[in-house]
């Protein structure tokens, strides 16, 4: 089988302006550059970077399973890797976070013993932390599905900050539109949270900016108002910290700090 | 030129961009975005810097039909790492 190569990039959320100089040459320097994004203008944008490129968009299929989409995706993007090409592929945001084709592709390229990396990139996350000045380092923060959260149940440390991803598709495992929004079950969602913080704990409704010179979205509610808070496709809860942890006074001590 | 040209030109052009620093003059971005000849509804878009609303715009000027606009939206929803859970081991 011929040598190829696989990089994978994110674009950053905002357009054109978080692409990290390691990611822009990893895209000159490919043969071929598939990308994916949420944003059309996005999509226009990376056709302009490179002569080769191709769009992963057409994979997704309205009603189709995930799993079947990220076979497809990853599947197209090893392709010309397997034909001695070096390729790159650019996803939205980070790669690595919140996109398991871009994981599988790396580790199926290696594994069939061709050079594949990821390279870091700006994730809505890190968006998250600028837009609403919060630092996870104060307290600590907890990010989950918010589908994976409400399966696995996970302890909520309410000392700490909560953030929950995909709150408009809650419980729907296979591609969905615009309009078939799964935000009926945000009440299974808020009913959950609610047997740890109280009802009236101020949440954030997020979405990170997709385009330059725009804010974005941010929207203050009582945590009972969500499921009547409509939130858009792409929305993200905040929930900050409900309680303050206090200092363990054995450890205090044991690591030689005072306590005023 | 439409939106999209306009957001295009905007990254693609980096002294475009340093004008529209959150200090900048407004009527100095006026004249900029007069100069790529949107409509009052288009530039009032811009001026409000107003994400629903820019989204909306720019997906009307791709034309984009029924499943392409599907394909978008489900971009965001199908790329995430949702768990779903094995069976549960047999008795």
């Amino acid at each position: 089988m011929p040598h190829g190569s696989l990089t994978v990039v994110g674009t950053g959320i905002r357009l054109g302006i978080q692409l990290t100089p390691e990611a822009r040459i990893a895209i000159e320097l490919a043969d071929e550059l598939l990308h994916l994004t949420s944003e059309p203008v996005a999509g226009r944008w990376l056709d302009g970077l490179h002569a080769h490129t191709s769009n992963l968009q057409s994979e997704y299929r309205v009603g189709d399973s995930r799993e079947a989409i990220y076979e497809r995706i990853v599947e197209r993007i090893l392709a010309p890797v397997r034909a001695g090409r070096r390729v790159t592929a650019a996803f939205y945001g980070h790669p690595g976070v919140y996109v398991r084709p871009s994981h599988e592709a790396v580790r199926r390229a290696r594994a069939e013993g061709h050079d594949a990396r990821m390279l870091p990139a700006i994730s809505a996350e890190d968006c998250l932390y600028v837009d609403l000045g919060v630092d996870p380092a104060t307290t600590g923060c907890a990010s989950y599905d918010a589908t994976d959260f409400l399966l696995r149940n996970p302890t909520i440390d309410t000392a700490s900050a909560l953030v929950l991803w995909q709150i408009t598709v809650i419980g729907d495992a296979t591609a969905v539109d615009e309009t078939a929004l799964r935000t009926d079950n945000l009440p299974v969602l808020v009913e959950r949270l609610a047997q740890d913080y109280p009802r009236d704990h101020g949440v954030v409704v997020y979405e990170a900016a997709p385009y330059p010179i725009v804010d974005p979205l941010i929207q203050h509610l009582r945590l009972d108002d969500l499921p009547a808070a409509a939130p858009s496709p792409l929305a993200t809860l905040y929930v900050p910290p409900a309680t303050v942890r206090p200092f363990d006074p054995e450890m205090v001590a044991r690591l030689g700090f005072t306590t005023h | 030129m439409g939106i999209t040209d306009f957001l295009l030109d905007l990254v693609r052009n980096e002294e475009l961009y340093k004008q529209f620093t959150p200090d900048a003059d407004a009527r100095e971005l006026q004249a900029i975005i007069e100069k790529y000849g949107l409509s009052p509804d288009d530039q009032r878009l811009l001026s409000d810097r107003d994400l629903s609303k820019l989204r909306v715009r720019v997906r009307a000027e791709f034309e984009l039909d029924e499943d392409d606009e599907a394909a978008i939206w489900t971009i965001y929803a199908a790329t995430g790492t949702i768990y779903i859970p094995p069976p549960p081991p047999p008795e």
